[in-house]
């Protein structure tokens, strides 16, 4: 018995310094996270406070962090929330497939290609530098409907990071791995998928990164436009119906999906990256 | 087996406006011979490695490897480059079979191949690792196994180990001529390190400095392995450091005595 119980005793003084160490970690990790949200929700607060307090502003008291959070909370539980944010996601993914299916190979053979890089490098700086939503009267021309029109300015947004990420990944490449790949016996497809693809994964992802944020800040002015779902529209119709409080809500979800996609994207260029430090 | 190489009035120049880096070059080189080509830095060695690789196409002539023109580079006749150039994203084990998975080889078949080759060269209990994690040495040894993996006739060597430290180098000096001569593979060496020539060659060619033509040659008498504080070896390296010697005087016009 007595002997259990210093088993238990030794045991327990040889995690505690474990446990401690653990959780010192997380302390470490988490503690200026902590303070930077909890800054932003005071300034979010005061700023509540402020505008109730004012006779003129009152109206948009609901913008305050109580008020927001309980919207949220009610948006969840009611479900109204899910159907705007798959909306959004939805066009996206779409954008982002086509701006990766023609922004890597055109990355690739600009990078690769000195002449195709001579030939497209003003054109594409010219076309990168519209605002995508300058493309807005042209893409409802051109699409039929409103959704593919907004496809088509995330499509514009995510395009040019794609491209000259990739194109600078392909320019980094060894020419020795080409020469040693050749010289085995690599076909063209194989040279592309086992030796130009992996060299520039982690290029490309960076490129998909920056896309991705720059979709989602275009995403929602765009959304204001004809279509009736999405988080863009969402804002929109809380803003008419001068629902402060689920206007609010929804900035929240924006800024949570936004962080939560550059966080993904982060993930799988740390997974690809091939770089040992 | 080793293939005979051809080498068959080959000049090369790399635009045509400028002069020619290689000229009238005609050589021919055994099956299983093993060859080092020694000139100074920027004389052409390189270029003419790279030719024999169907790596660069010769301006005029061209090289014969038993007797077919060679268009286009082969795992049969393998390159290694001074830089071991592996891949960063491939394990040990990936990068050596590279050429066995472009073949088309099933993974068995890999295993088979691969593994007493690692375990030859010291880095069987390597394979999984990262190559970036591995010295300069044991990155050079990925470098010669994904080379002897294709099992090929002929090795090109361009100044491969001349990276590394002295233990090292002198580790694979002796062990590539080792392994060439064990399964008869034709070996052409590029060096400007006159005892990596004596070390690991049958045969040297001395390439001049500035006309791109190899001016002489010499064979060596020297038992294999090459013991490198032989008198004999060291006789050899003399030899071939006078030989060396006089071409380049010739070159520069003064006749040697």
């Amino acid at each position: 018995m007595a002997d259990s119980v210093t088993q238990k005793s030794a045991s327990l003084k040889t995690q505690l310094p474990v446990n401690t160490g653990y959780a010192m970690s997380v302390v470490t990790h988490i503690k200026y996270p902590v303070i930077g949200i909890a800054l932003l929700l005071g300034f979010w607060w005061l700023g509540g406070y402020l505008i109730a307090q004012d006779p003129d502003l009152s109206a948009f008291s609901d913008f305050a962090p109580a008020a927001t959070f309980s919207a949220l909370l009610g948006m969840i539980a009611s479900g109204e929330l899910w159907p705007p944010i798959w909306a959004s996601l939805g066009r996206i993914i779409a954008g982002l497939f086509w701006g990766i299916v023609i922004g890597v190979p055109l990355g690739v053979l600009v990078g690769y290609v000195k002449i195709a890089l001579a030939v497209a490098n003003v054109p594409f700086q010219f076309l990168r530098m519209i605002s995508p939503l300058a493309w807005m009267p042209i893409a409802v021309l051109a699409f039929e409907t409103w959704n593919s029109a907004i496809v088509f300015l995330i499509f514009m947004a995510t395009v040019w990071p794609i491209i000259f990420s990739t194109a600078h990944g392909v320019r980094r490449i060894d020419p020795n791995w080409f020469k040693v790949a050749r010289n085995l016996g690599a076909s063209a497809w194989q040279m592309l998928q086992r030796i130009v693809m992996p060299a520039i994964m982690t290029d490309v992802l960076v490129g998909i990164r920056l896309a991705v944020g720059v979709a989602w800040v275009v995403l929602v002015p765009a959304e204001y436009l004809g279509v009736s779902s999405g988080l863009g529209y969402a804002i929109n119709d809380a803003r008419d119906t001068l629902s402060y409080d689920t206007l609010g809500a929804v900035v929240i979800v924006i800024g949570v999906i936004g962080y939560l996609l550059d966080l993904l994207c982060n993930e799988l260029v740390k997974r690809f990256n091939w770089h040992i430090e | 087996m080793g293939a005979s190489i051809s080498l068959d009035h080959i000049s090369h120049g790399f635009s045509k406006s400028s002069a020619l880096t290689l000229r009238h070059i005609d050589e021919f080189i055994e099956a299983g011979e093993l060859v080092a080509l020694i000139g100074r830095s920027g004389c052409g060695k390189s270029t003419l490695l790279q030719i024999i690789a169907g790596l660069i196409k010769p301006t005029q002539g061209c090289t014969r490897i038993d007797g077919k023109q060679v268009i286009k580079p082969s795992a049969k006749w393998n390159l290694m480059f001074q830089k071991a150039s592996l891949y960063p994203w491939m394990t040990v084990k990936e990068n050596a079979a590279l050429g066995l998975n472009f073949a088309g080889l099933d993974k068995k078949q890999i295993d088979d191949r691969i593994d007493p080759l690692l375990s030859m060269l010291g880095l069987q209990d390597k394979k999984q690792q990262n190559v970036q994690r591995l010295s300069g040495g044991q990155q050079q040894r990925v470098a010669l196994a994904r080379s002897l993996a294709t099992e090929p006739e002929v090795l090109l060597l361009d100044e491969p180990f001349s990276a590394l430290d002295t233990f090292t180098r002198s580790a694979l000096q002796a062990e590539v001529p080792a392994i060439c001569k064990q399964r008869g593979i034709t070996l052409v060496t590029v060096t400007h390190d006159i005892d990596e020539a004596v070390a690991m060659a049958d045969r040297v060619f001395i390439m001049s400095q500035n006309r791109g033509e190899i001016v002489a040659q010499i064979s060596l008498d020297l038992a294999w392995p090459r013991q490198q504080s032989a008198a004999s070896f060291l006789a050899q390296r003399a030899e071939l450091m006078q030989r060396f010697a006089d071409t380049e005087n010739q070159g520069c016009g003064q006749v040697s005595a």
